[in-house]
C-alpha cells in the first residue's frame, strides 16, 4: 500500500529520482534504521564489547550489496558487509536466498576484517523483491585457535590461526538452524558470550529488515529503491564537488607495522579533479600471519579515513564515494594478503595503518587548502594497544575479555584548536571505553588509576590531544594467567604531526612485578603510579606479548595521543601555562618543546626568560641542523 | 595561491614556482622536494617528546627528523623513518594546474 503523497514522489523520469522532500526524509529514516539496528544489538549483547566499547557496526546496502548507508560505530566494517554479501550472492543460488533468511561469515578472504569481526547479512524482500541487505557485526573475543583471543602468537599461517567459515546460512525462512549454531559454537573458548553476540546480530538484522519494509509498505518499494539509488549519486555528486574544491597532487605517507620486523605500510595519494587514488603498491610483503589484512579490509580501511575527513557533511554511503576513489594494491603485502597468509590481528595492524597513513595524506591535502584549511586534523591516535584477558574470574568462572580503554587515544590537532584529550580514534565517530566499574564487575580486576597522561599529545602551536594511562591489579582471583598484550606504535609514534607539529607518545606497556601493593592498599594508601611501588620493573620489547600478572603485580600502560601542528614555539604562552594548570603540559615539556618558562610557584609564565628560552632554541636549531640541498636523499619514486 | 601548507606558499607557476616559507625566504624550486632545500637535525627517535619510546625498546632502527627553515628557524616538518630511509616527499603540489583550487566557496 502507497499513499497519493508517496505517489508524487515518484517522478516520472526513467531513474525514478525523487522529489527533495521525500528523498530527504527517506534518506534520514534509513539512517535511523541503521541507528536503531545498532542500538537493538547493544542492548541484546551482553559483551562489553559491544555493549561498553562499541566495537561493532552495523550497515544497509543495496540489493547488489553496495552500502549505501554505514552506522555512527567503527566504519571499516563498510565493506566487509558490502562484500559478504557480494560474494552471497556470487556463490548462492537466487532460489536460495529467502525472506527470513540470514547467512553469516569470519572470513576475511570473503570480506570479514578479521576472523574475530564476524558479519551477519540478511536480505531484505519488500513485494516479494529484495530491495537492500542489513548487517551487523561485532568483534568477538574468542573463535577458537591455538591461542586464546584474536592474536594468534606464533602462527605461520592462517592455518594456524582461527578456523574461517565462508558464509553460511544461520537462520533460514526465520528459524535459527540450530545445527549451525551448534558448530560455530564448537570453536569458541566462550560459547555463552559468543552465542549472545550471534543473537545479538542477527537481532539486528531482524529490526532492519522489519523497518525497511514497513517503509517498503508505507511509501511503495519502487520509491524505497530510488531513494537508495538516490543516497548513493548524492553523496557522489557530494563528495565529486568536494574534490574539485581541494588542490591536485600527491601525497604520500610511510605507516609502520612493529612485528617480528618492521613493516611499512606506505601510500601514495593522488588527488586530481574529482577523482581520488590510494596507491599501497610499495607496502612491506606480507608477514606468514597475524598482522595482514585482506583487500577489502584495504578498501574498507580507506573508506574509514575518507569518510571523517572529507565527508562530514554528507550522508555516509560508502557505495557512492568509491564511485570516486580507486585503491591500488598488490598482492602478497600486508595490506593484500594472499591466500593462506594469516590475519588474526588485522583491525589493529594491516587494515589500521591503512587507515592512517590513508588519513595522514588527507590531513595533509586539506592543510594544503585554504578554503577546507578548518576541517583539517592531523592523525588521530595511530597506533591502538589491546590487551587480551583469560582466566577464573571472581564468581570462580572462566572468562575472556577484550580491554579496550586504549581506544581513548589523543585526536589530532586543529588549524584553530588543539586535539581532543582522550578524543578516541578516527576510525569510529562513536568511540566510547567502558566505565572502571564495569570492567571490575565483569573481571577480576581493580584500578589503581586511569587518567590523561601529560605530555602524550604532539607538540604544536596547536597540540595533539593526550591520551590515558592507566594501572591496574588483580582482584577477587588468585591471579591472571594469560595476558596477551598487543600494540603497534610501540617503537615509534603512529600519530604524525603537520607543518611543524610534533608526533605523539609511542604505546607502552609495563609490569611492576612483586610489590609491595598490597601492604599500601591495607594502609589506606593508593600509589600515584609505579614510581611509588617497591618492585621489579619488567619492560617488553616485543610489540605482542604472552604473560601473567599475579597477586602482586601492577600492570600499567599508556595509550597513544594525537598529533601536533605548527612549530610549537609559535604557541601563545599563555595557552602552555593553562595547559599546565590542568595537568594537560609538564614544566619540563613546556620548557623543552614550547619553550615557555613556567614560574610553578608563582602559576604564571615568565615573559622575559620565554623569551631568552625562544631564542636559544632557534640557536641551536641553527647550530645543530645540517643543509642537505644536493644531497640527493629524497625518495627518487 | 597554492601552498603546500599554512607555512609555506608556492609563488608563480609552472617551472619557475617557488616553495617560499612565511618569512619570505625562498625555499627553492617548488618542482623539488622542498624538505631537501631545508637544515635537518637526525636524532634518535626519543628527540620527538618525553612519551616517545622512553625504555628504548626499539633500539636505533627509528630516527626523528627535524627541518627548520634556514631563514627563521622554524620548524617546518618533523619525519619519522627507519634509520635507512630516504626523506620521503610528503607533499607534490600540481604545478601543472596552478588554478585548480576554487576559492570561491570562501
Ligand atoms: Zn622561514
Amino acid at each position: 500500500m502507497t499513499d497519493t503523497l508517496a505517489h508524487e514522489a515518484l517522478s516520472s523520469g526513467s531513474n525514478g529520482s525523487l522529489d527533495p522532500v521525500t528523498f530527504e526524509i527517506l534518506r534520514s529514516r534509513l539512517s535511523a534504521i541503521n541507528d536503531e539496528a545498532a542500538m537493538t544489538m547493544r542492548l541484546v549483547s551482553g559483551s562489553p564489547v559491544a555493549n561498553e566499547a562499541y566495537d561493532m557496526n552495523v550497515g544497509l546496502m543495496d540489493a547488489d550489496g553496495d552500502c549505501f548507508a554505514i552506522g555512527m560505530y567503527i566504519t571499516i566494517h563498510a565493506l566487509a558487509l558490502s562484500s559478504t554479501v557480494k560474494d552471497i550472492r556470487q556463490r548462492f543460488e537466487a532460489a536460495d536466498i529467502g525472506p527470513g533468511d540470514v547467512f553469516m561469515s569470519n572470513d576475511p578472504y570473503v570480506g570479514a576484517c578479521h576472523q574475530m569481526d564476524v558479519a551477519v547479512v540478511a536480505p531484505i524482500f519488500a513485494d516479494g523483491r529484495l530491495v537492500a541487505w542489513t548487517g551487523s557485526t561485532v568483534h568477538q573475543i574468542d573463535l577458537g585457535g591455538p591461542v586464546e583471543g584474536q592474536v594468534q602468537l606464533g602462527a605461520t599461517s592462517i592455518w594456524s590461526e582461527q578456523p574461517l567459515f565462508p558464509p553460511i546460512k544461520i537462520v533460514d525462512a526465520g528459524e535459527l538452524r540450530p545445527d549451525v549454531e551448534r558448530g560455530y559454537l564448537r570453536r569458541t573458548r566462550l560459547p555463552h558470550l559468543v552465542g549472545l553476540d550471534l543473537k545479538a546480530m542477527i537481532a539486528g538484522c531482524n529490526v532492519a529488515m522489519a523497518r525497511v519494509q514497513d517503509l517498503a509498505g508505507r511509501y511503495g518499494t519502487d520509491v524505497v529503491l530510488a531513494a537508495i539509488e538516490g543516497v548513493n549519486e548524492a553523496t557522489a555528486a557530494r563528495f565529486r564537488a568536494r574534490l574539485r574544491e581541494l588542490p591536485d597532487g600527491t601525497w604520500s605517507h610511510r605507516g609502520y607495522i612493529e612485528y617480528d620486523e618492521v613493516y611499512p605500510v606506505v601510500v601514495e595519494m593522488t588527488k586530481q579533479g574529482d577523482s581520488l587514488i590510494f596507491d599501497y603498491t610499495a607496502s612491506a610483503d606480507q608477514a606468514g600471519a597475524v598482522i595482514n589484512c585482506t583487500r577489502p579490509a584495504c578498501v574498507g580501511a580507506v573508506v574509514a579515513a575518507v569518510l571523517p575527513y572529507l565527508c562530514y557533511d554528507m550522508a555516509w554511503s560508502p557505495a557512492g564515494l568509491q564511485r570516486a576513489i580507486e585503491v591500488r594494491t598488490r598482492e602478497g603485502t600486508v595490506v593484500h594478503a594472499a591466500w593462506p597468509a594469516g590475519t588474526s590481528k588485522a583491525t589493529t595492524t594491516g587494515s589500521f595503518m591503512a587507515t592512517i597513513s590513508a588519513g595522514v595524506c588527507l590531513s595533509k591535502l586539506l592543510a594544503a587548502s585554504e578554503s577546507h584549511l578548518r576541517q583539517f586534523m592531523s592523525t588521530w591516535m595511530g597506533g591502538l594497544y589491546v590487551e587480551d584477558l583469560f582466566g577464573t574470574d571472581q564468581r570462580g568462572e572462566f572468562f575472556g575479555a577484550a580491554i579496550l580503554d586504549a581506544m581513548a587515544g589523543g585526536s589530532g590537532a586543529r588549524a584553530f584548536a588543539d586535539g581532543l584529550d582522550a578524543g578516541g580514534f578516527l576510525d569510529s565517530p562513536s568511540a566510547i571505553i567502558a566505565n572502571i566499574e564495569d570492567i571490575e564487575y565483569s573481571y577480576p580486576v581493580l584500578y589503581l588509576s586511569r587518567r590523561i597522561q601529560a605530555d602524550t599529545g604532539g607538540a604544536g602551536k596547536y597540540r595533539g590531544g593526550n591520551t590515558l594511562a592507566m594501572t591496574y591489579i588483580v582482584h577477587g582471583a588468585e591471579r591472571l594467567p594469560v595476558k596477551i598484550l598487543h600494540a603497534i606504535g610501540t617503537y615509534q609514534p603512529g600519530s604524525v604531526g603537520v607543518a611543524g607539529g610534533y608526533p605523539s607518545n609511542t604505546n607502552q606497556f609495563v609490569i611492576k612485578r612483586g610489590t609491595d601493593v598490597r601492604a599500601l592498599l591495607a594502609g589506606g594508601g593508593v600509589p600515584d603510579d609505579l614510581e611509588d611501588l617497591d618492585g621489579k620493573l619488567e619492560i617488553f620489547a616485543d610489540p605482542i606479548v604472552k604473560t601473567s600478572q599475579g597477586p602482586d603485580d601492577v600492570h600499567r600502560y599508556v595509550a597513544m595521543g594525537g598529533g601536533g601542528y605548527l612549530d610549537p614555539l609559535d604557541r601563545e604562552p599563555e595557552r602552555v601555562l593553562a595547559d599546565y594548570t590542568v595537568g594537560a603540559v609538564s614544566v619540563a615539556h613546556a620548557r623543552d618543546a614550547y619553550g615557555v618558562v613556567i614560574d610553578s610557584d608563582r602559576v604564571r609564565v615568565d615573559a622575559a626568560a620565554t623569551e631568552q628560552r625562544r631564542r636559544d632554541i632557534r640557536d641551536e636549531r641553527r647550530l645543530s641542523a645540517s643543509p642537505l640541498s644536493g644531497a640527493g636523499r629524497s625518495d627518487p619514486s | 595561491m597554492a601552498r603546500l601548507n599554512e607555512r609555506i606558499e608556492v609563488v608563480g607557476t609552472g617551472a619557475g614556482a617557488v616553495a617560499v616559507c612565511g618569512c619570505g625566504h625562498e625555499i627553492g624550486p617548488a618542482a623539488e622536494n622542498y624538505k631537501l632545500h631545508l637544515l635537518m637535525r637526525e636524532g634518535p627517535v626519543q628527540n620527538a617528546g618525553p612519551w616517545v619510546d622512553p625504555n628504548g625498546i626499539g633500539g636505533d632502527r627509528f630516527v626523528c627528523r627535524e627541518f627548520f627553515c634556514p631563514g627563521c628557524a622554524a620548524l617546518l616538518d618533523v619525519e619519522i623513518a627507519q634509520r635507512h630511509e630516504p626523506i620521503l616527499w610528503d607533499v607534490r603540489l600540481d604545478l601543472a594546474a596552478p588554478e585548480s583550487e576554487s576559492e570561491s566557496a570562501g
